[in-house]
């Protein structure tokens, strides 16, 4: 960062070089009013409020316009810039539905008092929601307006009688209410919506003094691709966007910033707080301009945290049946039974969205006290799979880029799932990538999604025939000489292996197998292998079929070809599905999600019975078990089996770190007080330690968890809570001064040497036999967010399960004369099941798609071979099948 | 060179190949087409293929005089043309009849004849004072050649200018030349266009554009229309004149939407210039590449404003953007871009042609060259006029308009569009130079002059041009959007004759606050007020202290009072005739005036001179204002 020094009223300060005058003196604490500019959003310059005078210029230039320069003499506060400010203020006082904030009275009735005039109540600040939470009203105030008489009355006689133009109130989004007779045209949402989402859910319209702002087409927000994001809320600066839910309820009484408790992108939440409850949601401002992010899950989702079926003490199976007791009561119980198991009688499953502190105790637990390594991640199938070649081939099992870089990347391979439905914030960055800054997309993809609207390429190819197309691609690059040679020579090896075994996949035999045209494989290719390298995305979508490691070992081999990795923007990009798969990982987690073995059971903060693919095992597994302990903040399904249920705290009411899938350690503050008694699995551990005599675990608090972790684990080795603070890091952080690594192999390669994977690619998945013409293709449906998967499935803000189970392409469906909606039966070679069709013509000809809801027990909704289909824990099967209706 | 000449010779063996037959030209500009020009143009082309006459028909454009269209020009072989006006469709097959079969010269019917020496009574252009005034640069081919033929402008020395450009001169040359004959830009600004092409030259980003503005908003300016509907070719070669000096290869006209015929001759002109190899790869067979692209406006009158019409050729919502970076940093899509008007690209190529001494030998010591006026409003002839800069007012009315109609007087005149202003009647003999326009604080614009007379209230002016403004405020900046409505609220009271004093001195703060908005249009808008009050403040203070209009024209201070003696009978059926919003019936056997439909537009006041008279009403303003709390 290349500073300037500047005089501020008087004052000197070392500032930024170029950025927005307004803000630059912001950072230095100089506020200058302004209501259109927001960090993070390009300069609209439309409210003409923050104008200043600078020495040397002509009349009074907007500080959002004007960039930073050497030896800026700036004035903020000078009569003509306060007038000038006043003029504008009354202006938009004048075309806006209030009589307080201009008002001489305010000072003695207040700005929230009754009111000592005839001013109609519907004009008034106090019965406005965004009262005392507004930056309108605080801009309003700093400039003391209602000392000014007010300039410009307008003609209007009544804002909401029948001489005003007004615009009703948009009600019909779940999450976010629209009511823009208040606003006053700052343009912030348009502009929020289209920079940092990527969408263009709010334009400008009309023109002088009908201009006006409204939802694209005037239509209802989930009608022009809203995901409920909340941006545009975050940066109104009136009453007109606001959360539904929390529109009423005031302002906060302090707010908290933690890191989202959903998925691996690890999004910082700003919590706002109301008698210890949470009241709503935001995003963060802006840190060191990147914008503001979270997706509406995090934003609508955390209110389960206060839900009446919260676990609030132990229970104890006594007669059959759990009973409250108290902690030492439970405690007591579980150490005399554990006692029984050490040495390798103890089987223990943790939930990937436990904070590192957590995890760690846990494993300390089971390791040390217990002598035990059966110990495993609960968890989507394959996500451990996403890294696990990473690790074999580079050395490091995690991604090897930043996630924020991806919106700069030039070149994006995309596989895998809706990204932007499953790791939203990670999805909107390449989404701006395609969009705006000329980045070239290319999807592989099953599926039409949102992504594939914006690709360049979309690679159609049939599912399980990812190796396939991937060996087509390096193919491509192999025969054309578009390899990095000279990287590959010096760094890697194995190569030869790989070149042989894709030397027969040439783009045409690749096409057979996958469906994907020849010349997409080759256009597509050629992109990928120019010089400065590709961004490979990828998510658990490739990894729940069999032969999963198969495709990201490809992907991984692809990487080193292309000569991507250690460029800002390229690189390999697993994309984890939990908020802290990575962090269990980091910390030495290698299980592979299966049931793990031991005679006793520790299942934590997951409810395997529930969300499990493979839920008969479990429960078998369970049934099995002669002592089964569980920690969970619900009494789940796995919990009520259980012989103890130990009252789990969940991630808003202890400290702790996670890890997201850019290798940020951030931190998760406690927001709320525990709940009952619930304690963090930490405290949990260190009662039933202390209880087997064990000094092992004495754990006190999460901090001092943390700094064992960072004795313990190389890589975390420079980092503390004070350096978490502000903004995590991304391991590795070997020491104190680091300052972590946003792009790992920047530095080159070094030693050992990096290698690429051998991979064998699948035979032709077409189904060969007349009598079973299509591809069965099951696949897992998403939000099993674990331990919150109860309170999820009752809170109405997560995503509606509107898509439906069986889907077949339209064109097919002609083929079987099958209609929308038909009531049909699915046979395979093993047998049949019935389900209801829908047509979709987001899939390749000839698929037909299951989804198998996590909530739901397969069984009920479907009869048949649907369990051999997907047995144990192999990943999802690929079936030939055939489908005609039920008669 | 050598391919234009080459391309030169063509045209002239496709000319000796049309000759010797007589010539029969019909202008077809938007104007006389609502004069009925096409339904003539059919008439004469039915005349001679019925009647076997042997003579070519075809079409040209305007010359200028709009109030005597349709023109219908003839050129008997081996004479100069004749041009005739107010032919309409039933008169046309006569005079086609009468001129070309029977030779009978129709001399009382013609307006004149081109060249130096009239014939049969027939008064040459040149010695008509209305033609004396003027100094026809770039109107020269305009009313004289076929505007869809490329064939016609190249004959009369079209592209010479290009040619020598792209043969003997160098891009600095050309920059060299048009700062040394000083061509300023026509839009409006005056900016050298010369230093603007230099600008676009040295910017180092690529690729470049040359984008012309033809997006003429302001009421009562039609002079842009008149060179792309009559002359497109010029403005083409002027464009592609300004890609070869700047280094741009490509090149867009933005023409609003309201020009369709514009719209149609500028692209036939493209095409035509592109078969020909005026235009694309390899510009009469040099290295040079360079095409056009008409863009149509949507209807915003603030995308004339450069920045504006660079956001709308890109499809983005037609707003000025921030400067900086100006268009010569970050235009159309984001690269260098230039953006004049199409005055100033028309006059690239004459003065390549001609040389800097043919521009800058007239006009006055800070502007040169000639400039087009449209004339219009309370005067006899409305028309398009190319005089000297520094020609005074005065020529403009008496000599090109034929003055103001009998009985009335001059009060003021509306330039400038609505962000200029209205200027008194005793600047008539002030001379037509944007100098001396600027030092009194108001501009010359782009070329429109609206005539005002006695009936016409300053005031009312005023308001109606400020809501102009407001309804075409882009909406981003508070003080422009705002600001211009709170205009609008108060000059509608006056008109009204409900403002109070202090609504004065509101206006002029609110002049003061509009300043900081972030284009023209915001800081303009209170220009139309400030120069009218500064020149007829008595009339506004007749409106605000007096509430009366001494004009007679604000609807709510005035009212049309009957003379129940005069208006009866015939007298009366006459009015109710004449009223063209049916304001008037006939009761009790007299003439009646229903005061809500009455739109004061005056037109009763002539039909029956005595039966209508006009008289002020009183107004019962309230004391402070309309205005009050909920």
């Amino acid at each position: 960062m290349e500073t300037v020094t500047i005089t501020i009223d008087g004052e000197q300060y070392q500032v930024e070089r170029g950025i927005p005058l307004v803000l630059a003196a912001e950072r230095a604490g100089v506020r200058i009013p302004h209501l259109c500019f927001h960090e993070g959003l390009s300069v609209f310059a439309g409210c003409r409020l923050c104008v200043v005078q600078i020495d040397g210029a002509r009349g009074l230039p907007t500080s959002c316009t004007t960039p930073t320069a050497d030896g800026q003499v700036v004035w903020t506060k000078t009569p003509e810039v306060l007038d000038m400010q006043r003029g504008v203020m009354s202006l938009i006082l004048a075309d806006h539905p209030d009589r307080c904030l201009s008002c001489h009275r305010q000072e003695h009735c207040g700005i929230d008092g009754i009111c000592l005039r005839d001013a109609v109540v519907t004009y008034r600040c106090l019965t406005c929601a965004k009262n005392k939470r507004c930056e309108f009203q605080s801009t309003s105030e700093e400039l003391e307006m209602h000392k000014y008489p007010m300039r410009y009355y307008q003609e209007r006689h009544s804002w909401y009688g029948p001489d005003h133009q007004e615009r009703a109130v948009g009600r019909s989004n779940p999450f976010i209410e629209l009511d823009f007779n208040e606003c006053i045209l700052c343009a912030r949402c348009v502009r929020a919506c289209d920079e940092v989402r990527g969408l263009s859910c709010y334009e400008l319209t009309y023109k002088g003094p009908d201009s006006r702002i409204d939802t694209s087409f005037g239509l209802p927000l989930q009608a022009v691709g809203c995901d409920g994001c909340g941006a545009c809320v975050d940066v109104c600066p009136v009453a007109c966007i606001l959360d539904k839910p929390s529109k009423w309820q005031g302002p906060a009484q302090r707010t908290v910033t933690t890191t989202c408790p959903f998925c691996g992108d690890g999004c910082q939440l700003v919590v706002e707080l109301q008698q210890e409850r949470i009241l709503r949601v935001g995003g963060v401002k802006a840190v060191e301009g990147v914008p503001m992010v979270t997706c509406s899950r995090g934003r609508n989702g955390l209110g389960y945290v206060h839900d009446a079926r919260r676990l609030t003490q132990p229970l104890v199976r006594r007669d059959g049946r759990l009973q409250p007791a108290s902690w030492d009561e439970a405690a007591a119980l579980v150490a005399s039974r554990f006692a029984g198991y050490r040495n390798g009688g103890l089987g223990a499953a943790i939930s990937p969205q436990l904070t590192n502190e957590e995890s760690y105790a846990v494993q300390k637990f089971v390791r040390t006290v217990m002598e035990s390594e059966n110990i495993s991640v609960t968890g989507i199938e394959g996500d451990r799979a996403l890294v696990a070649p990473l690790e074999a081939a580079l050395g490091v099992g995690a991604g090897t880029g930043s996630l924020e870089d991806l919106a700069a990347a030039k070149r994006i391979f995309m596989m895998g799932s809706d990204i932007v439905s499953t790791n939203a914030v990670a999805g909107w960055q390449i989404r701006r990538a395609a969009r705006m800054n000329g980045g070239r997309l290319i999807v592989a993809s099953p599926r039409a999604n949102e992504m594939t609207k914006w690709a360049e390429t979309w690679l159609q190819y049939r599912p399980g025939t990812e190796t396939a197309l991937l060996a087509g691609l390096l193919n491509v690059m192999v025969t054309e000489s578009l390899v990095n040679a000279e990287l590959i020579e010096a760094n890697c090896e194995g190569y030869d292996a790989v070149q042989a075994a894709v030397a027969g996949f040439d783009p045409e035999r690749s096409a057979a197998i996958t469906g994907v045209a020849a010349e997409d494989i080759r256009r597509a290719a050629r992109t990928l292998a120019t010089a400065g390298g590709a961004a490979f995305v990828y998510d658990a979508g490739i990894t729940q079929h069999t032969g999963a490691t198969g495709a990201v070992a490809a992907l991984v081999n692809l990487a080193l070809a292309t000569g991507s990795l250690g460029a800002a923007g390229a690189g390999l990009f697993p994309l984890r599905d939990s908020s802290n798969q990575q962090g269990a990982e980091d910390l030495g987690y290698r299980g592979h999600g299966g049931v793990p073995a031991g005679r006793a059971l520790l299942i934590a903060g997951s409810d395997p019975l529930a969300t499990e693919l493979d839920r008969t095992g479990w429960a078998a597994a369970v049934r099995a078990a002669e002592f089964v302990v569980v920690f969970d903040s619900f009494l789940t399904a796995t919990a009520a089996e259980a012989d103890v249920v130990l009252p789990l705290s969940s991630f808003a009411e202890q400290d702790g770190t996670r890890t997201n899938s850019e290798r940020r350690v951030q931190r998760s503050r406690a927001i709320i007080p525990p709940v009952g008694e619930s304690r963090p699995l930490w405290a949990g551990f260190a009662a039933i330690a202390s209880a087997m005599d064990s000094k092992e675990c004495e754990f006190f608090d999460a901090g001092s968890i943390f700094d064992e972790i960072t004795r313990s684990v190389p890589s975390y080795g420079g980092l503390s809570y004070e350096r978490l603070e502000e903004r995590g890091i991304q391991w590795p952080c070997p020491e104190g001064h680091h300052p972590g690594t946003a792009t790992l192999f920047a530095e080159g390669f070094g030693s050992p040497r990096v290698r690429f994977l051998p991979v064998a690619a699948p035979d032709d998945l077409r189904p060969d036999d007349a009598s079973f013409p299509l591809l069965l293709a099951a696949g897992l449906a998403r939000v099993p967010y674990h331990r919150e998967v109860l309170a999820a499935r009752e809170d109405a803000s997560t995503r509606a399960w509107d898509e439906e189970l069986l889907t077949l392409r339209p064109d097919d469906a002609l083929r079987f004369d099958l209609a929308d909606g038909e009531p049909v039966t699915v046979e395979t070679p093993t047998g049949s099941f019935k389900a209801k069709l829908a047509l979709d013509d987001s899939g390749p000809s000839g698929v037909l798609f299951l989804r198998i809801p996590v909530l739901a027990d397969p069984s009920v909704l479907l009869s048949g071979p649907l369990a051999e289909l997907l047995d144990a824990a192999a990943g999802l099967r690929l079936s030939p099948a055939v489908v005609r209706p039920t008669r | 060179m050598e391919s234009f000449l080459r391309l030169l010779e063509e045209v002239e063996g496709r000319r000796t190949a049309a000759a010797g037959r007589a010539l029969i030209q019909v202008g077809i500009g938007s104007c006389s087409m609502l004069a009925g020009a096409v339904q003539t143009l059919d008439a004469a082309r039915q005349v001679v293929a019925t009647e076997s006459i042997g003579a070519n028909v075809s079409i040209t454009g305007c010359n200028g005089m709009c109030w005597a269209e349709p023109l219908v020009v003839i050129t008997r072989p081996g004479e100069a043309p004749v041009t005739y006006g107010q032919v309409d469709a039933s008169q046309v097959a006569q005079l086609i009849r009468d001129v070309v079969v029977r030779g009978d010269r129709r001399a009382g019917q013609a307006l004149g004849v081109e060249g130096a020496a009239g014939f049969d009574g027939i008064v040459p252009f040149s010695q008509q004072p209305f033609f004396q005034v003027q100094r026809r640069n770039l109107l020269a081919r305009c009313g004289v050649i076929d505007p869809e033929s490329v064939d016609e402008y190249l004959l009369k020395d079209g592209y010479a200018g290009l040619d020598r450009a792209l043969t003997s001169m160098t891009p600095e040359d050309i920059v060299k030349e048009l700062m040394d004959a000083n061509l300023t830009g026509r839009g409006g600004a005056n900016f050298p266009a010369g230093r603007k092409w230099d600008f676009l030259r040295t910017a180092r980003a690529t690729p470049k554009y040359m984008v012309c503005n033809a997006d003429e908003g302001d009421p009562g300016a039609f002079v842009n229309r008149i060179l792309l509907e009559s002359d497109p070719h010029q403005v083409i070669e002027g464009m592609a004149i300004g890609g070869y000096t700047a280094g741009a290869e490509m090149g867009f006209i933005y023409i609003r939407d309201e020009y369709p015929l514009a719209v149609e001759r500028a692209r036939k002109a493209i095409d035509q210039a592109r078969q020909a190899g005026l235009l694309g790869q390899h510009v009469l067979g040099s290295d040079f590449n360079f095409d056009i692209q008409v863009v149509r406006g949507a209807g915003a009158y603030v995308c004339g404003e450069e920045t504006g019409l660079i956001a709308s050729i890109q499809d983005y919502r037609g707003m000025p953007r921030i400067k900086p970076p100006f268009p010569a940093q970050s235009g159309v899509f984001f690269k260098p871009t230039n953006v004049n008007n199409v005055e100033t690209y028309a006059y690239a190529p004459g003065i390549l042609r001609n040389g800097v001494e043919w521009f800058s030998s007239v006009g006055t010591e800070r502007n040169k060259g000639t400039k087009l006026f449209s004339l219009s409003g309370r005067i006899n002839r409305v028309c398009i006029v190319e005089v000297d800069i520094g020609t005074p007012m005065r020529t403009l009315l008496e000599v090109c308009a034929g003055g103001i109609p009998e009985g009335h007087t001059l009060k003021g005149v509306q330039q400038g569009g609505p962000l200029g202003g209205v200027v008194p009647a005793d600047w008539l003999d002030t001379a037509m130079d944007p100098a001396n326009f600027n030092a009194e604080g108001t501009i010359m614009g782009s070329g429109g002059l609206i005539f005002l007379d006695e009936r016409d209230c300053i005031v009312d002016i005023c308001h109606w041009l400020t809501t102009f403004d407001q309804d075409e405020s882009c909406g981003r900046c508070t003080t422009c959007r705002i600001g211009s409505m709170r205009m609008v609220d108060i000059l509608g009271r006056m008109t009204r004759g409900t403002a109070a004093a202090v609504d004065l001195q509101i206006l002029q703060h609110l002049e003061g606050v509009m300043q900081n908005a972030n284009c023209v249009h915001g800081q303009f808008t209170p220009k139309p007020f400030n120069a009218a009050y500064k020149w007829f403040k008595t009339e506004f203070d007749a409106h605000v202290f007096e509430h009366r209009c001494p004009s007679g024209a604000c609807r709510a201070m005035t009212e049309y009072v009957v003379d129940p003696a005069v208006a009866t009978g015939a007298a009366a059926e006459a009015l109710v005739a004449a009223c063209p919003v049916r304001a008037i019936e006939v009761r009790s056997e007299a003439a009646y005036i229903l005061d809500e439909k009455c739109v004061r537009c005056g037109l009763c006041l002539v039909v029956v001179p005595g039966a209508v008279s006009v008289r002020s009403k009183a107004v019962f303003a309230p004391a402070q204002r309309e205005v009050r709390y909920s």
